[in-house]
């Protein structure tokens, strides 16, 4: 594959708004990275995923690392995430995504497997956290799609 | 689709120039084609179809952005992140173990 942008504006778009709709669905921060690893993908992912929030053992928090050149995936929740996002599901979207992948579908993959962990997770309305009055701003009037 | 287009704008022309211009004859008094015609009729036809498919795919692989991703082909591409960053952050933010993360991990 040739040097250059990994993908078009159109897709980043798509990407950019799975990742918004999954937050406002959810109140969890997602983030993606595509790119290459280094070492274990199962440490590499929860060491940046403890950078991506100020308390990562309190805070919920997702991150998707995917290493198209590695063929490796690696979805890391936070223990707070996990609550929500249990292990099992956390499996289902990592096998929606690697299916999609090896049909060269990388965008497709992603957004279809964000959508599924935010699903997952639930409304962000009926999670005890949410209802707090001290929760993140992101989840501040964000009504129930189910 | 738009190889269909060309295609049909391309024999449409050709055939009604031909028909216009009579060379074909008449139902009951049919003008034998020489073989220049025929060739350019039947032939050229065919390879101006051909000629205008493979134009119209070179133009659209060359506008279609980056190049689809194959499974087992190198990524030679920046890392690209979506959603926050950690260099965006507030903040230094030292990288450490998470005991108690959750997720899952998959190849393909």
């Amino acid at each position: 594959m040739a040097t250059g942008e990994a993908f078009s504006p159109e897709q980043l778009e798509r990407l950019d708004r799975a990742l918004e709709q999954a937050e406002k669905h959810s109140g969890i921060p997602f983030t993606l990275r595509v790119g290459a690893m280094r070492g274990d993908a199962r440490l590499a992912a929860e060491r940046t995923l403890s950078t991506l929030v100020a308390d990562p053992a309190r805070e919920p928090a997702v991150l998707i690392v995917v290493s198209p050149g590695q063929r490796i995936l690696r979805i890391s929740t936070t223990p707070a995430a996990r609550k929500r996002i249990s292990n099992a599901a956390s499996n289902l979207a990592a096998l929606s995504m690697t299916s999609s992948f090896s049909l060269g579908d990388l965008v497709g993959g992603l957004t279809s497997g964000i959508r599924q962990l935010a699903e997952a997770a639930g409304p962000v309305a009926t999670t005890p956290a949410a209802l707090r009055p001290s929760s993140s701003s992101a989840s501040a009037g964000s009504p129930a799609r189910h | 689709m738009l190889t269909v287009a060309g295609l049909a704008m391309f024999t449409v022309a050709v055939f009604a120039a031909t028909a216009s211009a009579a060379e074909i004859g008449t139902r009951y008094n049919p003008d034998p084609l020489t073989v220049l015609q025929t060739w350019g009729i039947y032939g050229g036809t065919i390879v101006g179809g051909f000629l205008i498919a493979i134009l119209l795919a070179a133009w659209s692989s060359r506008r279609g952005g980056p190049a689809r991703y194959r499974p087992g082909q190198a990524w030679e591409h920046d890392d690209v992140w979506v959603g926050t960053r950690p260099e965006e952050l507030e903040g230094a933010r030292e990288e450490k173990a998470v005991p108690g993360a959750g997720g899952a991990s998959g190849n393909w």
